[in-house]
């Protein structure tokens, strides 16, 4: 009786799996402090962290385009030209690591990246310290916020972390439908249950549809160009060239153009690329247009704070 | 004092280290005790939330897919509560390095094992997805394509259970089977395009299978069995040996402190138990001192400072007997003071006897030989009577030391008015200067008054003196054996310009007292000597022992004598045989001085009181002047008349010539006088002391 307890166990057990969503959605509150976030929301388009003063962060993330950037890669100060598209900053807050190769643990730390990368933001700690602290507005809402003066980095990253915390986006019609709420319409549940069996969902779970591991890009049939930004670049190890931080598909239908260098311009573009790279094979038309239904569902409500 | 005060400060400095000791120990065990478990509970945590970390990745292994939220949700756990653990400021002391190196190995592993879990899942991936297509492709070939190629089928069938079978068996090595089915697919040619790119794609999978797999399991064994677990473990261990060390050496302070305290109780102990001790002795020696203060250490009884303070306690209801001990200075003097201090004790244990028995216990030596007797709620009658007890008590009982009997004699002062002592004291000295035992003060015996009265009359000598009121006065001197007057007593006696007498006795004391005594003395002697010159007369006059002890007055008779030798061989000299006499040479001096010229010596009051025969012997006395208290009785007291008859015999065997009788009164003492053979008789029978001389006896011209 045991042993067929147990042979059953096995065998149902698959099944078992299957009750099990990969995919979590976002909580329909992130507690943050309001103060800090709405001083980091000010800093964010402050365009005095750069050193010619033309960009801020929202230059590339910009919340018209879904915290991402329009342009394929970014354009810093005195219009020098980046490697990647910017990755969109909604949700970023759940990402296990941060930059496209992950190396940066948290927010705080991404935000120190580019307002020290030359290309971008091009300034350094003490910079940013005289160049706020030379303001007697910020020096006002730093008091106010932190009770204490002079401004220093750490309180400039821990005020744009914030404000990075409160961007988060529920409430997408999948979310609502994983939560019992709302059903998704056929083409949408189709497309769903097609991004599972194709494979795709293993590599992007979780809370954000990715931004959990690192992955490979071009697993299966290699990019045709030289993948630049990769994990190989900081550590040299063979294992991680072409590996990325899987990217988010939060938001997705917002944040165009696709891929790491912003090289594609539609979902479309991106699905067949990701299809062929990654798992070998071509889409269908029918097959992109159930995943493109799929994608569009994942599109959540305009953060409160940037309301 | 020093000492004491440094023995206080040792014991505060003492109590203040033990103090702290038990707050520092409390402190470092609430400390160890709040660590211990802090800590154990953070390396519980990480050791569970690492061991989740295995679980998801077996989860990650297991599932086809899952989410990788919890696993990095359980990484960063892991991360917070390393960081906590290491941040308690106790695993900074000496004793926990260990525990910190160790900790800091694992922050090392668990940076592997992240970089691992990473690799771990990126590979699970691509495996995960190869290993469904693999089987899906094989399913669409059949599904796909119009006509199969059996043998190309077969290949695919091969590839197909052997990438079931590695992935599920997580062996690569079962994969080494399909080198050769996956080398004929690569180098089969296809007709179409579509064949040729399934051809492609099916190829794909299974080389990633052949590719990752190898690596997958090491990974995962290696994220599985890493020595994380293990390191935890160890933590965990070193961890409790080493705090149940830091509590067995805290326990052994306490232990240490425990017995300090114990000590310092046991000192305090002994200290008080010495405090008591000291303050016992003290207590002692103040009874001691007390009684010493207040005691007699001769006699034991109390002392005059004990009675000070009684009397202070005493009223109106309380009397006061002072008991003084007649001439004690002589016997002091003529037996020594050995002998005088024994008999200072047996009388004060004889007056102690006497209270005793009537219930009175407050008995004092408040002079050398002063004792007082505190009596209460007596009248003044009864305070006389129990005085008079106490004077027979005492004096009927002899003193025997050395096979002597001694006789004290006593005088006492009975008071009832404040201040006691010194009224009593007044009382006895009043006593002194007459023949009483015993005198009840009255107010009226006042010192003061007395004092007053003795100022008026020294004046008075004085006046006496300068105005010359000094008036002799004769008492005849009757011959028994004819009954003829033939001498004359000669007495002084001071009359004042109002004609009123003043006798002897009221101012020869004070005249003694003040030097004036001599000088009324020579006038006696001028005027007698005036008063005798020519007449055929017997004369004498009374001397004391001052006058023949006066120089002044002893030139003044033997100038006289030298003068008148007619008269200076009818003087008779009277002399007062007392205990006064001290100097008996100067006395013989005086006798051996006056005898040539003819003058005879009497002795006056003879066997009143003190009387030595040897010195009566040795003065060649030459009459006794028999005393008046025995010649009163004569005629009425048998044994009386014996001791006279005994006198009178004495003195004619001692080759006395002449014997007198004072106070001869009436017929019936005079007859008696006449038969004991006494010479001469004197008294009111015979004649009063006059101014004049009287030539016939008074019971003769009535």
């Amino acid at each position: 009786m045991k042993k067929l307890t147990f042979f059953l166990l096995i065998l149902f057990s698959p099944i078992l799996v299957w009750a099990y969503e990969p995919i979590i959605p976002i909580p329909r509150t992130v507690e943050y402090d309001e103060n800090k976030a709405l001083l980091g929301k000010r800093l964010f388009s402050e365009t005095l962290l750069s050193s010619d003063n033309t960009v801020s962060c929202h230059s590339c993330h910009d919340f018209n385009f879904g915290g991402a950037e329009s342009k394929p890669v970014s354009i810093g100060v005195y219009n020098r030209v980046g490697n990647l598209n910017a990755p969109t900053v909604l949700n970023s807050y759940f990402n296990f690591r941060q930059f496209w190769n992950g190396r940066a643990i948290d927010l705080k730390e991404q935000a120190k990246g580019p307002l020290h990368n030359i290309i971008e933001m091009d300034m350094t700690v003490e910079k940013v310290e005289k160049v706020l602290n030379a303001h007697d507005e910020y020096l006002g809402l730093f008091k106010q916020v932190y009770g204490k003066v002079p401004i220093t980095f750490e309180l400039v990253v821990d005020a744009i972390a914030e404000f990075e915390k409160a961007l988060f986006t529920p409430d997408s019609i999948f979310d609502r439908y994983l939560r019992g709420e709302i059903e998704l319409s056929k083409t949408e549940k189709k497309g769903y249950i097609l991004f599972k069996t194709l494979g795709c969902i293993s590599c992007h779970n979780g809370i954000n549809i990715g931004g959990n591991s690192f992955q490979y890009i071009g697993a299966i049939n290699p990019l045709e160009n030289e993948v630049k930004g990769d994990l190989y670049e900081i550590s040299g190890d063979p294992f991680d060239k072409n590996r990325f931080k899987v990217p988010s598909l939060r938001n997705i239908a917002l944040t165009a153009p696709y891929l790491h260098d912003g090289s594609r311009k539609s979902l479309a573009d991106i699905l067949i690329l990701m299809a062929y790279h990654n798992l070998g094979f071509s889409l269908s038309q029918e097959e992109i247009a159930l995943l493109t239904s799929f994608l569009k569902t994942l599109t959540g409500k305009t953060p409160k704070i940037l309301q | 004092m020093i000492r004491f005060r440094f023995k206080i400060d040792l014991a505060i400095l003492f109590a203040l280290i033990i103090g702290l000791s038990f707050f520092y120990l409390n402190y470092a065990t609430q400390r160890l005790l709040h660590s211990h478990s802090e800590i154990l509970h953070q390396l519980t945590d990480l050791d569970l939330h690492n061991e989740q970390i295995n679980k998801e990745v077996l989860n990650a292994a297991y599932r086809l897919y899952d989410t990788y939220d919890r696993v990095n949700l359980l990484l960063q756990k892991v991360r917070s509560n390393l960081a906590l653990v290491k941040s308690n400021p106790i695993l900074r002391s000496a004793p926990y390095r260990k525990i910190s190196n160790k900790l800091q190995l694992f922050d090392i592993s668990l940076n592997k094992k992240e970089k691992a879990i990473e690799k771990f899942i990126t590979l699970n991936a691509m495996i995960k997805n190869s290993a469904t297509y693999v089987p899906s492709l094989s399913t669409r070939y059949l599904q796909g394509f119009d006509k199969h190629d059996k043998e190309y089928l077969l290949e695919l069938l091969n590839i197909t259970s052997a990438v079931f079978l590695a992935h599920n068996a997580m062996d690569a090595d079962l994969l080494e089977a399909i080198e050769s089915s996956i080398n004929k697919l690569k180098l089969k040619q296809f007709d179409s395009e579509e064949e040729k790119n399934f051809n492609r794609l099916f190829l794909s999978h299974a080389q990633v299978m052949t590719r990752y797999l190898p690596l997958y399991r090491p990974i995962f064994e290696n994220i599985l069995s890493g020595n994380s677990s293990q390191l935890l473990h160890e933590i965990e261990e070193s961890f409790v040996t080493i705090s149940t060390r830091e509590a067995n050496k805290l326990s052994s302070i306490s232990y240490a402190v425990m017995l300090a305290f114990l000590l310092s109780i046991a000192l305090i102990v002994f200290l008080l138990f010495n405090v008591e001790k000291s303050r016992r002795k003290q207590v002692q020696l103040h009874r001691e001192l007390q009684y010493r203060a207040t005691t007699d250490s001769l006699t034991r009884l109390d002392n005059r400072f004990a009675f000070l303070q009684e009397e202070q306690l005493l009223n109106d209801s309380h009397a006061l007997l002072l008991i003084n001990i007649d001439s004690f200075k002589d016997i002091n003097d003529f037996y020594g003071r050995q002998i005088g201090d024994r008999a200072l004790k047996h009388i004060s244990k004889v007056i102690k006897q006497f209270a005793n028995a009537i219930s009175l216990n407050q008995i004092y030596r408040v002079g050398t030989d002063d004792f007082a007797l505190i009596v209460k709620n007596k009248t003044s009658k009864e305070l006389m009577s129990l005085t008079q007890d106490l004077i027979v008590h005492i004096e009927s009982r002899a003193f025997i030391f050395q096979d002597i009997q001694l006789f004290l004699r006593v005088s006492a002062g009975i008071t009832n008015t404040s201040p006691l002592l010194e009224t009593a004291d007044l009382a006895l000295r009043k006593i002194k200067n007459t023949r009483n035992k015993l005198l009840l003060y009255s107010p009226e015996q006042d010192l003061e008054k007395q004092a007053k009265e003795n100022l008026t009359m020294m004046q008075f000598i004085q006046e006496a003196i300068n105005k010359d009121y000094i008036v002799p006065h004769f008492m005849p001197l009757m011959r028994n054996t004819d009954e003829t007057i033939v001498a004359f007593e000669c007495l002084i006696r001071l009359q004042d310009e109002q004609g009123k007498l003043y006798f002897p006795d009221e101012f020869l004391p004070v005249a003694k007292k003040c030097r004036l005594y001599g000088d009324l003395t020579k006038i006696m002697v001028e005027k007698c000597f005036k008063k005798f010159a020519n007449v055929d007369y017997l004369f004498s006059i009374n001397l004391s022992i001052e006058d023949i002890e006066d120089n002044d007055v002893s030139n003044f008779i033997f100038a006289k004598l030298e003068q008148f030798p007619e008269t200076g061989k009818r003087l008779m000299i009277e002399i007062l045989e007392s205990e006064d006499v001290q100097n008996y040479s100067c006395l013989q001096y005086f006798v051996d001085k006056v005898r040539p010229y003819g003058c005879r010596i009497a002795i006056d009051d003879y066997g009143s009181g003190y009387s030595n025969l040897q010195h009566l012997l040795n003065m060649q006395v030459d009459s006794l002047k028999i005393d008046g208290s025995l010649v009163e009785q004569i005629a009425t007291n048998q044994d009386t008349s014996v001791v006279v008859n005994t006198i009178v015999d004495m003195a004619e065997d001692m080759g006395i010539s002449t014997t007198t009788a004072e106070y001869v009164a009436n017929k019936e003492v005079f007859k008696e006088v006449q038969s004991l053979n006494i010479t001469y008789s004197q008294g009111y029978y015979i004649g009063k002391a006059l101014p004049e001389l009287i030539t016939t006896p008074d019971y003769a011209t009535k």
